[in-house]
């Protein structure tokens, strides 16, 4: 194929499309398709016009990639405008065929998560999903690279949150945390859907968010090491039911190793899953530590050969070096003592003298080695103790801290250079009168002269005309509630009457420019480099496109129609604040890169 | 290594010195332990008097029981005032238990909900975080924030829903540790667990937890409300925090509301010496609603935050928009009292001054006969005023200065 001026071809594979053979280019500008013999491509998709890839089923006879792109000559969106080709791969061998299709789309999701709309990598807002949409090819595509769920369980262990363009992962981490917050969602679509904020910026001041998120969905649950009690639900008919789960018989391997054994030899050829499991719970292996008549249960081939198993495994005594034991754990130090005092040696410590609870102290002693086991790991190898530790160990074991005295707590003392200022303060604010009135006028009197309106002396002999300030205290009480009243009233935002769509303009105006300025504050609270001066510089440009939408959004309050005369003002009032806080925001960066530059 | 118990290698070989008089604290009143005592018999306390009522007696009783809360730390120390903190709540199976009416989780929820009002109280610009544990995993409740009302509404809602399988106390003090590492360095971080469980499930070593909790410096504290577990116990005691076992209701309260005073700082570590904090002023738009920055909805009032500008709807807070921690004086004020605390009053007997308590004005009541003391009074050591043990108790734990002195 003819290529263009700096192209490089990436990958090619021999596919048909319409009907005819060819060869499938891609490179890094374009798609192209050409059939075989000829050199110029009989299909072009540029990238900037590659829209959205769609890929056949899984199970499909055929293995397909349909590719949807715009028109060079119309618009981007125009529905009229699109093209769609259809790319059919001929190899006899279907998975190798799809592992071929799946390189392009890869490279494909690469450029639609390139291009930071948020309508196209967000699967919830696309297009009705076909088969294979385009959300399933990114999600198979990307982790192409990483290799599967991180051990923890979770499809979040490997993400990088903030990689630009963003991973499947991420995209997929953003959906959930979308989910399950109500409000960030309503911000999200407010911001991004509307178009307001690129996706990938309004995720980058929210990062933490993102990786709380993925934290949380790392977290594996531990396996249980509580004692496994097989108990039965006894049905109507007097029948015993158990329930085994696989989690139940993984832990039922654990427990007993040779009905592991057992099971690996016998199931599926011998006896199927539920004929074993039937079997193993009217065994007698089973049945022997729960009761005490140890002739319950019957007998059974495959378990009873597990039960010889075991007691040959238990009779074998020369099991563990003796030596090596802990000498405070170590049982048989007891043989020692009783030599020389010439006590009779200690007949008392052999494991169980009746049979029937030899198998259930067995169980238990093996569950304790589990448990321990799961905790210390390969972490305290038996290596023989030196004798200084010995002693160490001892003194340890033999010296209880809920005895001692408890000490005291090492406390730093406070420094403060004039103690006395504290409470000298407390005392002069009772006395002089705050200077509130400075700050702007609330509309509150002075404590001591509300108080002084207030006196009124309760002489009934005298008629109340004359009772002291009566009617004015009356008068300053009514009003300051009507006051209060009048400023909790419900409503109060409807009586402005401020039609729907100017609403929606403030709110647009505010969350962009509130958007843009957690931007830059986050860039200006960390040191000057040369990058973040950029994207600052960037930032503040972007600031007079957000004051040009408040001026447009004012003008079209004044000349709208409503009940409210004064709409213009009112809603030029309302951005006010958005206004003063985007000049604040460019005042601070224009003296952070003046500071920098002197 | 202990100290009190004497090295036996110390002493002579032939003769093992059993040595009875340990530490002196522990000894009860005949020098031997608590347990070498005779059994006391608890309800021969309660004896009727001469009317018939035990009413006096149990007045008595609770009387005793709030002198012991009197006394209390008042050395200067430093504090750590900005504080984050996680509660760590646990909902498995075993909180369904009712040796606490009516069951744990109910009594633990509203004891929670208490130590949040009051924590925001005594703490206004502190932050906290709820995480619950249930089933192995656990999940966030809420973020580190310093309004009370998230976390009583997320309390409400989710925290009741159904208890399941152990706790996992790895997953969540992880999580926990996550949720702290945002906080800034100058503030505490902590962590105080109610713990119903015996056991805990964890996927991977404890110890290690452990190790990562002490490098950042994080305080684990527990209230657990069944039998001291080791592991529990260790944790919380390596990190600096207290381990405590709560044996009814009441005192589950008082234990958990241990937490509420800030922690001493233990170690002098080079903390910063100044930190940056807004002091908004309130916005005063009577006529026009303005979008505030935080719900982005209209509202008449709020603050100004003084860097950025921007609006925001109720304090203390970090402005949404630049990060200032914004403040008023009196939430500064309030968590000052912790570091100039009030002293503690002395009990007179004779020597009365006043007719009446200082505080409420309750006439002292007359004995009824000479050798009973009266209700005891307590006398402040600055302005020697009296007050009744009410007005003691709430003037060290709510109002923080003696009205005698003010």
């Amino acid at each position: 194929m003819l290529l263009l001026p700096g192209e490089t071809i990436k990958h090619t594979s021999e596919t048909l499309c319409n009907k005819e053979d060819g060869l499938l280019h891609f490179t890094n500008k374009r798609l192209a398709w050409c059939k075989t013999g000829s050199q110029t491509p009989a299909v072009e998709v540029l990238h900037d016009h590659f829209r959205v890839q769609r890929v056949s089923k899984a199970e499909a006879k055929k293995v397909m990639l349909r590719v949807t792109a715009a028109l060079p000559q119309g618009a981007p969106g125009d529905a009229q405008a699109e093209v769609t080709h259809t790319f059919t791969w001929r190899l006899a061998d279907t998975d190798a065929a799809v592992a071929d299709r799946e390189k392009y789309v890869a490279e494909l999701s690469v450029i639609t998560s390139k291009r930071s709309q948020g309508a196209t990598t967000t699967p919830s807002s696309g297009p009705a999903p076909t088969p294979g949409g385009q959300g399933e090819a990114a999600a198979v595509a990307a982790p192409a690279a990483t290799a599967g769920p991180a051990p923890g369980g979770s499809e979040y262990g490997r993400v990088k949150v903030g990689a630009i363009p963003a991973s499947a992962e991420e995209i997929k981490l953003r959906l959930d945390v979308l989910s399950k917050n109500a409000e960030l969602a309503k911000l999200h679509k407010s911001l991004v859907v509307s178009g307001l904020v690129p996706e990938d910026e309004f995720w980058s001041t929210r990062k933490h968010i993102l990786e709380m998120q993925a934290i949380q969905s790392q977290l594996r649950k531990g396996e249980s090491s509580t004692w496994l009690d097989l108990a039965p639900t006894t049905q109507e008919s007097g029948n015993f039911k158990y329930t085994i789960t696989p989690s139940v018989a993984r832990r039922i391997f654990k427990e007993f190793p040779q009905v592991k054994r057992a099971y690996i030899e016998n199931v599926p050829h011998r006896v199927s899953e539920k004929q074993f499991w039937k079997s193993f719970v009217s065994s007698q292996f089973f049945n022997r530590g729960r009761s005490a008549d140890a002739a319950k249960g019957s007998r059974d081939t495959i378990f009873d050969k597990c039960t010889q198993e075991e007691d040959a495994l238990f009779d074998n005594t020369a099991r563990h070096d003796l030596e090596l034991l802990n000498n405070l754990l170590n049982l048989t130090r007891t043989e020692e003592d009783s030599v020389e005092t010439g006590n009779a040696a200690d007949f008392t410590m052999r494991p169980a003298s009746k049979d029937s609870k030899l198998a259930l102290i067995r169980r238990f002693n093996r569950h304790s080695e589990l448990v321990l086991q799961s905790v210390l790991n390969n972490k305290r190898k038996y290596d023989a103790p030196g004798p200084s530790v010995t002693e160490l160990a001892i003194k340890e074991a033999t010296v209880l801290e809920d005895l001692d005295a408890p000490e005291a707590e090492k406390r730093v003392k406070l420094n403060i250079q004039d103690k006395s200022r504290y409470f000298t303060s407390m005392t002069t604010d009772a006395n002089d009168n705050a200077p509130g009135s400075d700050a702007p006028e609330r509309g509150q009197a002075n404590a001591s002269s509300v108080r002084s309106a207030l006196k009124i002396s309760f002489d009934i002999s005298r008629p109340l005309a004359s009772c002291g300030n009566a009617q004015t205290t009356m008068a300053s009480m009514l009003s300051s509630a009507h006051r209060l009243a009048t400023q909790r009233r419900p409503n109060r935002i409807q009586e402005l009457h401020i039609p729907d769509d100017l609403n929606r303009a403030v709110a647009e105006c505010h969350g962009a420019g509130t958007e843009m300025l957690r931007h830059l504050w986050a860039l200006l609270r960390l040191p000057p480099t040369a990058d973040r001066q950029t994207k600052s510089a960037k930032i503040v440009a972007a600031f007079d496109g957000v004051l040009k939408r408040i001026n447009e959004t004012i003008v079209k309050a004044s000349t709208a129609e409503s009940k409210n005369a004064n709409l213009g003002s009112t809603v030029e009032r309302m951005l006010q604040p958005i206004t003063t806080s985007l000049h604040t925001g460019k005042q601070a960066y224009e003296r952070r890169s003046l500071k920098v530059v002197m | 290594m202990a100290k009190g118990v004497k090295d036996p290698a110390d002493d002579d070989d032939d003769y093992i010195d059993i040595d009875d008089t340990g530490p002196g604290d522990l000894k009860g009143a005949d020098g031997g332990y608590a347990w070498e005592e005779e059994y006391k018999r608890s309800w021969d306390v309660i004896q009727e008097d001469a009317s018939g009522s035990i009413q006096s007696v149990v007045l008595g009783i609770s009387d005793q029981l709030r002198h012991k809360r009197r006394v209390r730390d008042t050395e200067a120390i430093q504090r750590g005032i900005i504080r984050h903190v996680v509660l760590i709540l646990d909902q498995s199976e075993s909180m369904n238990l009712r040796d606490l009416m009516p069951t744990r989780i109910q009594a633990a929820l509203t004891m929670v909900g208490a130590f949040i009002g009051e924590y925001f109280d005594q703490n206004p610009i502190s932050q906290l975080a709820v995480i619950a544990t249930k089933d192995g995993l656990a999940e966030k409740l809420t973020d580190l924030s310093g309004n009370p009302m998230d976390h009583l509404g997320a309390l409400k809602e989710k925290a009741n829903k159904d208890l399941a399988g152990e706790p996992s106390l790895q997953n969540a003090l992880e999580l926990a540790m996550h949720t702290l590492k945002r906080a800034p360095t100058h503030g505490s971080r902590e962590v105080v667990c109610v713990m119903g469980s015996l056991t805990t499930c964890d996927p991977g070593d404890i110890a290690q937890t452990l190790e990562a909790l002490k490098l950042a410096q994080v305080r684990v504290s527990m209230v657990h409300l069944a039998a001291e577990v080791h592991v529990f116990k260790k944790i919380c005691k390596e990190t600096g925090g207290v381990f405590y076992v709560a044996q009814n209701e009441d005192n589950m309260k008082d234990l958990l509301f241990e937490n509420v005073p800030p922690p001493p700082i233990v170690s002098a570590k080079a903390t910063s010496d100044m930190i940056q904090m807004g002091f908004p002023i309130k916005a005063n738009n009577s006529e026009v609603p303005t979008p505030c920055v935080c719900h982005h909805e209209l509202s008449f009032v709020g603050y100004i935050c003084p860097r950025c500008k921007s609006k925001v709807c109720s304090l203390p807070t970090d402005c949404d928009v630049c990060g200032l921690p914004l403040v008023s004086a009196p939430h500064l004020a309030r968590s000052y009292h912790h570091l100039f605390p009030e002293e503690n009053y002395k009990e007179v007997v004779g020597d009365f001054v006043d007719s009446s308590c200082f505080g409420c004005g309750t006439v002292w009541a007359e004995p009824p006969d000479a050798s009973e003391h009266g209700v005891s009074r307590y006398r402040c050591p600055r302005c020697k005023h009296e007050y009744c043990l009410e007005c003691d108790i709430f003037i060290h734990e709510t109002l923080h200065n003696c009205p005698g002195c003010v």
